[in-house]
């Protein structure tokens, strides 16, 4: 079996505001997807509808993953069968290191002790390609860090995971060109034939590196038209303006 | 009259070690024969769009006022000034009514009007939206005595910003509680100025009761000469989002004293509320003393608050800067210490009395 | 993400539980009267000035009223307290000679593994009386005392004169005048001159007997540029009376010497625990207190630095946890009595299932204390909406060149960090267990690793089954 994800129908709100109006999505192992739209259009709703966020509701449609429907299911549980999420904002938190939660991450998911040596040298090579210092294991996540070093460290807690579907929410926003092409490496390094990725944005750099197989235009809560890497091309030359209409048709 | 009325004064909610002297105030002082005060307190005319009217016996016992539970200074000085007050106002902002230009009521001293006990009563009626300034000063030299009280009671959706202004004589005594409860969504925003007196002690009690009511108190206090300062201020968050902000700035030369309590009390059922507190003292003197009582109480879980308390000399990377471009030190410590207070003063909605409020700071300061 | 909470209704805390019989060689009547304290002194065969000493101080407790201030003592009951338990058995510097059962409550509570492993002296009193005390023949050799308080009084008793409560008089509060009337067991430590004791010295208390009242006295002198690391660790079994604690603590921190005093306390949710420290520092002095409050029914604590000489520093590092039927009143007090001293104070609580956790400091500034420096730095969690957490400090300051910083916040977790960590397929409840270890680090990473690993698993148990 092929298909990672399906969303059918899928209606969600937040806050009493519906978000999502019917979108429909499916993502196959080996593919790359990107989602462009403009701001508002629901590009994070999406990413937090299919990682289960508290605050955003699904009202109807259903969200399978590996053809089971995860719509009920709680967020730890969903990270645990394979899916990522890279924030757009990742959280501060004083008192947890990064090696910290990914010991508990990983244990977590894999059900299973952590050989400690083997892991350490795992996290040492990821930090190494993330252009890390070694010593950014002991600190607190993302404490301190800089824009570009708190995604960067979402990238590395993606490598160390080894998800099967991995959402990455405008992780190249703040970044600057270097670090969009060290992440970017990251993002190629992890990718397969066994997993998907579907990257998040509005104005990407990102697509010169990762190339997309599939190209949404996401506007007022859904699917306005698929297309190739060119469609990304159309959008960063001409905005949104064309994709208007079709909402309005 | 007892001469201990004006012991043990101002106190906290809950209290703290004895010995360094923070739970409460006491004075020395008599209190003072009483007598009647017969200024006018309101400029007739100007305020008309308001219904607004001197105290008296019938709009000062109205039964909205039962229900506030609050000391103020202390039980007994706000009980003197509902029993035998000798001015005050009563005002009533009728429902939706927005009013811009702020109402003023001005309290002057003098030789022979040297005992003031006002008794204020706001009422600001649903969607109201109103203004008021009271001034308390001083004509000359004179050795007066203020007791007063003012009550606030915000229906839902209005708004009250009060604006007191005090600068009695260095030998006065001035004792000033307010007290206010919000319905939903009211809101009140105080500035308090503190430029006079040899004794002010000061206190505020919001009731935020109402969801969504939200309360802020912005001070600005300059201490010289022998003056003492104490305030006295508490927020208690009953109602579900409640917000409150108290902001207290000023500085303290020669040898005056300061002491600051603010109480942020977030009650079981204030979930969503947020609470901030923020203090910062500059130290002009050698000889002045500073105290800082930011406390936080919570029986809530789902609230945030944060208070901050700081003090120090004027910054003297900024004073020396200052004087590179020429200028004196004292004037550069002025513009320093105008710099930190503007954007509370800046609040106030009325050319003359930022104007003057400017003069006594600079005079203070500068010439002082 | 539904909420849901249950609330446990004690706990099983482990070894700490375990209870001895109550065993004693003499233990004095209830209550509290001269016959009791003169039974005690002769007991001991104090020098008189001692047994003068605790009737005066009888007096002053008899005349001293109760604080007007924090948790009600109306469950003290000096009647049903027993002052004196004397355990059976001597003062031994020989583990083997230990009574078995006393042994095997240390032994569990890991205190002679330590002394082999990591420790510089391990003294453990068990009710009244120190039954064991050791220390390291090189630190005897350098001039270093670590012994108990009754036999300092008698082998060094000059220096105990001099010093013991002097920084902290009987007059100072009712429960430190108690002390002084009452006082039994504690260790003395004196590290001479430019001597650095590198690994620590720990004391143990175990307070086993019900109904009794545990009232050890430590006195600490460092002399000029001595360095020592002192550990305290107390605990008891769970009575359905009250016992009550109340200890002194005396450091005496000389010129450029560094003292710090790590404390873990863990006393049952029966203890009333009423207890004082102070520390003196003169000259370029250190004094690092390191404090975690966890048990107890009602805690008043809050070690106090006086700066006394030029450049003393004071840290503070505090973490109180109050569950279920808990009142931990604690904080510090700095006093800054000479210039260029500094202090720093980081505190962190938890309230939990209905405990109260109150932050109570105080820093004072004095007159001549110019270019003093103080950063105060306190934040309270709160777990659900039946506990209480408040803050109470006060700032006191005499002197305008001084830079003087204070900050609190209270909250509780985020929902956006519990989210964010489920997003990494960690559960709710083990999300929010690594939250509160997490808003405990910064104290954890202070004490020593036994410790530390001690305290995790006080947060565990603390934890379990009430969130999630």
């Amino acid at each position: 079996m092929n298909r990672l994800l399906e969303i059918k129908d899928v209606y969600a709100k937040t806050e009493e505001k519906e978000i999502l109006k019917g979108l429909n999505l499916t993502v196959n192992k080996g593919e790359v997807h990107v989602i462009m739209g403009s701001n508002g259009a629901g590009k994070s709703t999406l990413a937090n509808a299919i990682m289960g966020h508290p605050r955003y509701k699904v009202t109807s449609g259903e969200i399978l993953f590996e053809e089971e429907n995860i719509i009920d299911i709680k967020t730890d549980e969903r990270a645990r069968k394979g899916i990522f999420l890279s924030f757009q904002t990742p959280e501060e938190v004083p008192g947890i290191t990064v090696e910290g939660l990914l010991r508990s991450a990983r244990m977590s998911i894999t059900g299973k002790p952590i050989k400690l040596r083997s892991f350490r040298t795992e996290l040492k090579e990821k930090l190494e390609l993330l252009q890390f210092d070694e010593s950014y294991a002991a600190r607190y996540l993302n404490v301190g860090f800089s824009g570009g070093e708190k995604k960067k460290n979402e990238i590395i807690q993606m490598m160390l995971l080894n998800p099967k579907l991995v959402v990455l929410d405008e992780t190249d926003s703040g970044l600057d060109v270097d670090a969009v092409k060290i992440v970017s490496n990251g993002i190629n390094q992890f990718k397969n034939e066994e997993n998907a990725v579907i990257i998040i944005t509005h104005n990407s750099k990102m697509l010169e590196y990762l190339r997309p197989d599939y190209v949404h235009i996401l506007l007022d809560g859904k699917i306005v038209k698929t297309g190739d890497a060119s469609l990304a091309k159309e959008v960063i030359d001409n905005g949104f303006a064309d994709f208007k209409d079709i909402v309005r048709s | 009259m007892s001469e201990n009325l004006l012991n043990n004064i101002n106190y906290i909610p809950v209290r703290t070690w004895n010995w360094l002297g923070v739970n409460d105030i006491s004075i020395d002082r008599d209190m003072p024969e009483m007598k009647p005060y017969t200024l006018d307190i309101l400029q007739i005319g100007k305020n008309s769009s308001i219904d607004i009217e001197p105290i008296d016996k019938m709009n000062s016992s109205i039964d909205l006022l039962n229900s506030f539970q609050y000391d103020g200074i202390s039980k007994e000085l706000s009980e003197l000034v509902k029993d035998n007050y000798n001015t005050g106002f009563y005002a009533k902002i009728n429902k939706d009514q927005r009013i811009k230009e702020p109402v003023t009521i001005h309290y002057e001293f003098d030789t022979d009007s040297d005992v003031i006990y006002d008794n204020n009563i706001i009422i600001a009626e649903e969607g109201s939206e109103s203004t008021f300034i009271i001034e308390y000063d001083s004509k000359d030299k004179t050795n007066s005595f203020h007791n007063g009280l003012t009550r606030i009671y915000g229906k839902k959706n209005s708004t009250i910003n009060l604006i007191k202004v005090q600068s009695l004589s260095d030998k006065s005594i001035h004792l000033d509680g307010s007290i206010v409860k919000l319905e939903e969504n009211a809101r009140v925003n105080f500035i308090l100025v503190e430029l006079g007196s040899k004794t002010s002690v000061t206190n505020v009690c919001s009731e935020l009761e109402g969801y969504r009511s939200s309360a802020s108190v912005h001070t600005v206090y300059i201490g010289d000469k022998g003056r003492t300062l104490d305030m006295n201020y508490r927020i208690n968050h009953y109602g579900k989002e409640t917000q409150s902000n108290i902001e207290v700035k000023g500085a303290l030369m020669d040898k005056s004293q300061k002491t600051f309590r603010g109480t942020i009390d977030f009650k079981k059922g204030a979930s969503g509320s947020i609470g901030k507190e923020e203090e910062y003292a500059v130290l002009l003197s050698k000889e002045a003393k500073n105290k800082s009582v930011p406390i936080l109480l919570c029986t809530e879980e789902d609230v945030s608050g944060e208070h901050s308390a700081s003090a120090g000399k004027i910054d003297e990377n900024k004073l020396f800067y200052l004087m590179t471009r020429g200028i004196r030190e004292e004037e550069a410590k002025r513009l320093i210490i105008e710099a930190n207070i503007r954007p509370i003063i800046d609040l106030i909605p009325d050319k003359n009395i930022k104007t003057i409020i400017y003069d006594e700071i600079r005079r203070k300061l500068v010439y002082g | 993400m539904e909420k849901k909470k249950t609330i446990i209704e004690d706990l099983d805390r482990g070894i700490y539980d375990i209870k001895n019989e109550d065993k004693f060689s003499y233990k004095t009547k209830t209550g509290l009267t001269r016959e009791v304290i003169l039974d005690i002194s002769e007991k001991k065969s104090e020098p008189e000035w001692m047994t003068e000493f605790r009737l005066k101080s009888l007096q002053i407790y008899n005349e001293i009223e109760l604080p007007a201030w924090g948790p009600a003592l109306d469950e003290l009951d000096m009647d049903n307290i027993v002052i004196y338990v004397k355990p059976d058995t001597q003062m031994n510097s020989d583990w083997s000679e230990v009574p078995e059962e006393i042994k095997d409550t240390f032994e569990k509570l890991g205190i002679p593994k330590a002394e082999r492993e990591s420790l510089a002296g391990v003294g453990a009193q068990y009710d009244s009386e120190v039954v064991y005390h050791s220390i390291k023949e090189d630190l005897v050799k350098q001039g270093v005392i670590y012994t108990d308080m009754e036999s300092a009084i008698i082998e060094y008793e000059d220096i105990i004169k001099e010093y013991f409560m002097k920084l902290v008089p009987p007059s100072d509060h009712k429960f430190v005048a108690l002390h002084g009337a009452v006082w039994s067991g504690g260790s003395f430590v004196y590290v001479p001159e430019g001597v650095e004791v590198d690994i620590p010295l720990q004391s143990y208390f175990r307070l086993n007997s019900p109904g009794a009242g545990q009232f050890e006295h430590t006195l600490i002198i460092l002399e000029k540029n001595a360095k020592l690391h002192f550990i305290e660790g107390c605990s008891a079994p769970k009575y359905n009376v009250t016992n009550l604690h109340a200890g002194c603590v005396e450091l005496y921190i000389k010129e450029g010497a560094t003292l710090r005093y790590s404390t873990i306390e863990n006393w049952s949710r029966n203890m009333l625990n009423l207890n004082t420290k102070r520390a003196v520092v003169e000259k370029n002095g250190t004094i690092e207190w390191v404090s975690g409050s966890f048990g107890s029914k009602i805690s008043m604590l809050y070690p106090m630095s006086i700066l006394k000489g030029e450049n003393a520093k004071s840290e503070f590092t505090g973490i109180t946890f109050a569950g279920k039927d808990q009142y931990l009143d604690t904080g510090t007090k700095v006093v800054h009595a000479a210039p260029y001293t500094s202090s720093a104070i980081s505190t962190k609580s938890i309230s939990k299932s209905g405990g109260t956790a109150v932050y109570r400091g105080s820093v004072t500034v004095t007159e001549n204390a110019h270019h003093a420096k103080s950063v105060i730095s306190c934040e309270s969690l709160m777990l659900d909406d039946l506990s209480r957490s408040d803050t109470i400090p006060v700032l006191d300051i005499r002197n305008n060149e001084v830079e003087i910083g204070h900050e609190a916040k209270i909250g509780r977790i985020s929902d956006d960090t519990i989210y964010y960590l489920m997003t990494r397929g960690i559960s709710e409840e083990e999300a929010k267990a690594m939250i509160v270890r997490g808003f405990a680090d910064p104290i954890a990473k202070e004490l020593p690793l036994e410790y530390a690993v001690e305290m995790n698993n006080l947060i565990k148990l603390e934890l379990e089954g009430t969130i999630g």
